[in-house]
């Protein structure tokens, strides 16, 4: 190459890379520095702990964080164990996207109608018990919050169950693996056996970063536990998002305050995982390495497929739930149908088309502008830099958002430019843009840098490069990425209400406020519009996929296997 | 007592390998030659118990008297190298052989693998990582551990093709040194003509 | 000019200065409904019900043909976030604020109209206003014990209204000694919204009319010293139906569309709302069965007036007065209280307006769902009494 054109392509790189750091990491670090400056303040500690029903609230954001990931870790690896290897796994496997476009806000929604006192499940079980008036069950908003564990559980278990598939479906992983599990047969382990004395110890410390992303949205879920949480107390996190919504300084100081605690909970809790790590490990090492060659177990792989199979329904119950909910006038218990059918709510939400037009239009630029910074960046920095962005570039995913949030409605408070539709847009690119670079990073990084240096020593420029070779060599990550960062923007709840101050209202805010108001018809239509709009880009992302032809510039196993993007986060 | 009985390796409808029959002895090597994809690895997959559809096989295997055939893979004790060592990355050199090692006494066991590496004088090495070891040292754990699980028979697929001509040399001579010291009947597939030992019964296929 | 013409000039413009103020008025109005045209106004409201949602859809369409303003209804789960908001604004000098109109009434007027966050006064220059019943209805320009001084303006009427399901109440309890002794016979049939919601803070003023031998103090500004003395057969009150209550009264639903659902669903047998017609307007919307009826407290029961206000820092403060007129108009108002569309009953004296409008009211008692009887209103308590009610409330009964 010329060197003049090496000094352009030099500066064209670091412009990307400045550019980028703007956009994303300025907002970042001065949110943060705000929402930090805000909860430091020792009146909102003083305020905190006046409150006397603090050390519940906390207490209930840790045990629920800490069950629902716990949980969850446990139902994902019994499934995996159980079912990996089988025609079963790859059709779970498959049921596993669509379950992760719904958003967390609109199943939250259909599951509390499953098990309200007046809901499905009571209905189904009335005609057994005799019940002519809904039972005096204390499932949703329970003061336990285990209903929003269950929850929680039920969403959280397909993310982990992705991320695991695409570990174990790396090409080199998945080979490996296959091997190591035909040794430990030839030496006389059963498949189970083999999971738990070598599969899980090499598998695990890999999950560290999703189960980090789980433990996070726990402690922090304000739009789920809105809907099935406890609200007496509430969980920390909804107290914080209520106070920080306040006008008063000193509430405010005391919201920052709750969500600076709850992300020390967070550093403590990694810490203790830290630090325990290693003792659990030698102690795990030591039992699996006694020689015990247990004897295998049938009824084992027959509960785990029917557990796999109660996962996937209930999201194709909630769904369908949430459709029956949008068209139901009257529906007194314990009858199965409605008395009386009523297309009221889908008539509001038509007369409401400039909502779901706004979301739209938000989630499609969020996405578009996500994809392109990603892209930049992707293109300007060299792979070695990767796993030391990734620490930053993933930051969005596991601070607490409550905090984020607070201090970038302060900082637009100050810079007048809160409520403005820009500012609104700038923060969800915030958000989209750490999924839009998980996803596009591993196409990027495999892709042959040689047919790059063919097309350019056959005479054509770079550019026509990348419009004619590369991207749509690339369509099917560059389409994921999109979907992934629609159904991220369509979810975003806490950001949307901060820093659009109120004034704009996007499919997800109505149907949380709608749910949690207790106005049944109306929340569940648009809470499973919610659900469609991801839906639907996921779809299209799929077909994209499809039109690939060999996808020859990355390994095959990543054209169908997905890659750890995680679920669309409401935080 | 390794013993083949009409075994024979299809796809899709398609013979690999015809009827086989075969009686290999202790510390008796069979190898078995062809060239890439005839079936040569696919009579070791079904011999392990560990052969998926669409390849299928028939016959019967012996092992010391008892028909093996019908067992699932960690029940026929039949131990596997392959060309990679496949140590398990995340255990020690001891903890990759107390794995093989049979339940019992911690002590006994630790000095039973202690014994073993020591009888391949690579004593020393049980705190070190597989990834500290050289290709040779690791080949020859490899081959440790298959033993210490105290199979009836062992199976080898190329198991030297990736070690370089020296080490290739000593580490034929060190595997039929120990198989002949346990006992062991072996299955070698290759396809390189140096590695069959003296004595080895050799069968074509494809 | 000498004395006499200067004094008979003075007492001329005297004379005529209401004439000139009227006119002044007209012209002023005409220049409102002029600046108003084209503008956007965001009205804050709760959004807890869905018809009140289709009857602001109904007003923005009207206001849209008639006066060219743009009325967007800003859903809100409580009044209380506009409030912080506004207060927020204020206190970050901001003068181009997030709301124009708000749907108000009680202990967030007080607050907003004494923290200076409100415009006006306004109210009583609406030409509309005229048509008020400011002589049968008090309330409309006393709110919670605080004078309104037209800094805002009255939209509806509301009375504490219970509601139950026919089939499984027998015997309407119409008063609180009724009222407690059927939750002890039905337990876990009835609850009331968790205060601070507004109508689970009226409730529990409700039942403290009832229950104190004086009400004098409660009209005053509330007295810190009399506080305990004054509330303490409440709390014995309370004490005894929380046992009997849904959840027995461990926790309590967030708001009243909450206990709506749950009578529709028969989880709750008796349920309690503001409008006198809520119960009505929901069997016509097929949300509740035709088997509701609607009953009050034979001894009266706490009703007041809701309000609209102006931030002092809306944009559109014309489109906002322009949006209050049209609301106060016959027109608006009459399909308001019609029980097919929200039921909620007009501020509007109908002695004061022609008789094609008065016309407009005229509808057919006797819907399903519709009260038999209706009893005395009871004014509210002063407004300062209202914080204090909750947070001892929050502190006994709130876990």
């Amino acid at each position: 190459m010329k060197p003049r054109a090496a000094a352009a392509v030099r500066a064209a790189r670091a412009a990307g890379r400045a550019g980028v750091l703007l956009i994303f990491a300025l907002p970042l670090v001065a949110g943060l520095a705000f929402g930090l400056g805000e909860a430091f303040d020792p009146r909102g500690w003083r305020e905190l702990l006046d409150q006397p029903q603090w050390p519940t609230a906390l207490a209930l954001s840790v045990t629920g964080a800490l069950a629902s990931t716990l949980l969850s870790l446990a139902l994902a690896m019994v499934l995996v164990k159980a079912l990996h290897g089988t025609p079963a796994w790859t059709r779970l496997v498959r049921a596993l996207a669509p379950m992760l476009a719904v958003p967390h806000a609109a199943f939250a929604i259909g599951a509390a109608w499953l098990f309200a006192p007046a809901g499905l499940l009571a209905r189904a079980i009335a005609p057994l018990a005799g019940w002519s008036a809904p039972p005096a069950w204390v499932t949703v908003n329970d003061p336990q919050g285990l209903m929003l564990i269950g929850v929680l559980v039920l969403k959280e278990t397909p993310f982990l169950l992705w991320n695991l598939a695409a570990l174990l479906a790396r090409t080199d992983e998945a080979a490996r693996l296959k091997q190591a599990l035909a040794m430990a047969g030839s030496l006389g382990y059963t498949r189970r056996a083999f999971w738990w004395r070598l599969g899980w110890p090499l598998v695990l410390p890999l999950l560290a970063w999703p189960l980090l992303a789980v433990l996070a949205y726990g402690l922090t879920v304000v739009d789920v536990a809105l809907v099935v949480g406890p609200n007496s107390p509430p969980t920390l996190a909804v107290s914080a998002y209520a106070d920080l919504q306040d006008g008063s300084a000193g509430a405010n100081a005391r919201g920052a305050t709750a969500a600076l605690l709850l992300g020390l909970v967070l550093l403590g809790l990694c810490g203790l995982a830290a630090l325990a790590w290693p003792l659990v490990r030698r102690a795990w090492i030591a039992a699996a390495t006694s020689g015990r060659r247990p004897a295998p177990r049938r009824a084992a792989a027959g509960a785990a497929r029917a557990a796999a199979v109660a996962l996937v329904a209930a999201y194709a119950v909630v769904i369908a739930l949430l459709a029956g909910l949008s068209v139901a006038g009257v529906w007194t218990f314990p009858s199965w149908r409605p008395q009386v059918l009523t297309l009221d709510a889908w008539a509001q939400v038509l007369l409401a088309g400039r909502t779901l037009g706004f979301t739209a239009a938000l989630a499609l630029a969020a996405s578009a502008a996500g994809l392109v910074l990603a892209w930049a960046w992707l293109e300007a920095t060299p792979a070695q830099w990767d796993g030391r962005v990734a620490p930053f570039a993933l930051a969005p995913l596991v601070l607490p958002g409550l905090l984020l949030m607070a201090g970038l409605y302060q900082g637009s408070l100050h810079l007048r430019i809160d409520g403005s539709v820009a500012a609104l847009l700038w923060v969800h690119v915030l958000v989209v843009l750490p999924y839009s670079w998980l996803v596009l990073r591993p196409a990027w990084r495999s892709f042959d840098v040689r047919l790059e240096h063919t097309a350019l020593a056959l005479g054509r420029s770079r550019t026509a490069f990348w419009w004619r070779v590369k991207w749509p060599l690339l369509a099917a990550p560059i389409a994921a990425a999109l979907a992934v960062g629609f159904a991220v923007s369509v979810a975003q709840f806490v950001a949307t209400q901060f820093i659009g101050a109120g004034r704009h209202a996007t499919v997800t805010t109505e149907a949380v406020t709608l749910a949690s108001g207790g106005q049944r018809t109306l929340g569940a239509a648009f809470a499973l519009l919610q659900a469609l709009l991801p839906l639907a880009g996921f779809a299209l992302a799929a077909l994209a996929a499809r039109d690939d032809p060999d996808g020859r510039a990355r390994p095959a196993a990543q054209v169908t296997a997905p890659t750890p993007a995680g679920p669309p986060r409401g935080a | 007592m390794l013993e083949l009985r009409a075994v024979e390796i299809t796809l899709a409808g398609r013979v690999l390998v015809p009827a086989l029959d075969a009686r290999v002895g202790p510390g008796e090597v069979l190898a078995v030659m062809g060239a890439s994809g005839s079936g040569k690895s696919s009579l070791l997959a079904w011999l392990a118990g560990l052969l998926e559809p669409p390849l299928e096989g028939r016959g019967e295997v012996w092992l010391d008297g008892r028909a093996v055939q019908a067992l699932p893979v960690e029940q026929r004790r039949i131990g596997l190298l392959f060309q990679d060592d496949l140590l398990f990355p995340h255990l020690t050199v001891l903890e990759n052989l107390l794995f093989a090692l049979p339940a019992g006494a911690r002590a006994d066991r630790v000095a039973r693998a202690e014994a073993m590496l020591a009888s391949a004088e690579l004593a020393g090495l049980s705190g070190r990582r597989p990834a500290e070891l050289s290709g040779g040292q690791r080949s020859r754990v490899s081959l440790l551990r298959a033993l210490l699980a105290a199979p009836r028979a062992l199976l080898l697929d190329e198991p030297f093709s990736r070690l370089d001509a020296a080490l290739r040399a000593r580490m034929r001579e060190f595997t039929w040194t120990m198989l002949a010291r346990h006992g062991v009947p072996a299955v070698l597939v290759t396809h390189d003509r140096d590695d069959v030992p003296e004595g080895a019964r050799l069968v074509l296929i494809g | 000019m000498n004395l006499l013409s200067r004094r008979a000039f003075g007492a001329c413009l005297a004379l005529l200065a209401p004439a000139l103020r009227a006119q002044g008025g007209a012209a002023d109005w005409a220049r409102i409904e002029q600046a108003a045209r084209g503008q956007t106004v965001r009205f804050n409201a709760w959004a807890g019900s869905e018809r009140i949602n289709a009857y602001l859809q109904w007003a923005a369409g009207e206001l849209q043909r008639r006066h060219g303003v743009i009325l967007e209804h800003v859903k809100l789960a409580d009044t209380v976030e506009v409030v912080r908001r506004v207060r927020a604004e204020k206190a970050a000098a901001r003068n181009d604020g997030s709301a124009d109109l708000v749907w108000i009434n009680g202990e967030n007027f007080l607050a907003m109209k004494r923290e200076g966050l409100l415009f006006g006064p306004f109210a009583e220059a609406l030409p509309h206003f005229a048509f008020v019943d400011t002589v049968g209805k008090p309330t409309t320009r006393i709110d919670f014990s605080e004078p309104v001084e037209g800094m805002e303006a009255p939209w509806g009427m509301a009375q504490l209204t219970f509601y139950a399901d026919g089939a499984r109440v027998r015997e309407l309890p119409a008063s609180l000694a009724e009222l407690l002794a059927w939750a002890q016979q039905n337990p876990g049939r009835f609850t009331y919204p968790r205060p601070p919601q507004f109508i689970g803070t009226t409730f529990v003023k409700q039942v403290l009319l009832d229950v104190v031998p004086d009400r004098a103090p409660l009209y005053r500004p509330f007295a810190a010293e009399a506080f305990e003395r004054v509330t303490a057969p409440l709390w014995a009150a309370l004490d005894r139906l929380h046992p009997n209550l849904w959840r027995a009264g461990r926790q309590f639903p967030a708001n009243p569309t909450a206990l709506r659902q749950m009578l529709a669903d028969g989880e709750l047998a008796i349920a309690l709302t503001f409008n006198p017609n809520e119960a009505a307007n929901q069997i016509a919307a097929k949300a509740l069965p035709a088997s509701v009826a609607s009953f009050q407290w034979k001894g009266g029961t706490i009703g007041n007036t809701h309000f609209l206000a102006i931030p002092f820092n809306a944009r559109a403060k014309e489109g906002a007065q322009v949006v209050a007129n049209f609301m106060l108009s016959p027109l608006a108002q009459a399909r308001k209280a019609d029980i097919k569309v929200w039921g909620d009953p007009t501020v509007l004296a109908p002695d004061r307006l022609a008789a094609a409008e008065r016309a407009l009211f005229a509808q057919a008692g006797g819907a399903p769902g519709q009260l038999t009887q209706s009893a005395p209103v009871l004014p509210e308590p002063h407004g300062s009494w209202v914080e204090p009610l909750e947070r001892e409330w929050q502190r006994r009964y709130g876990g």
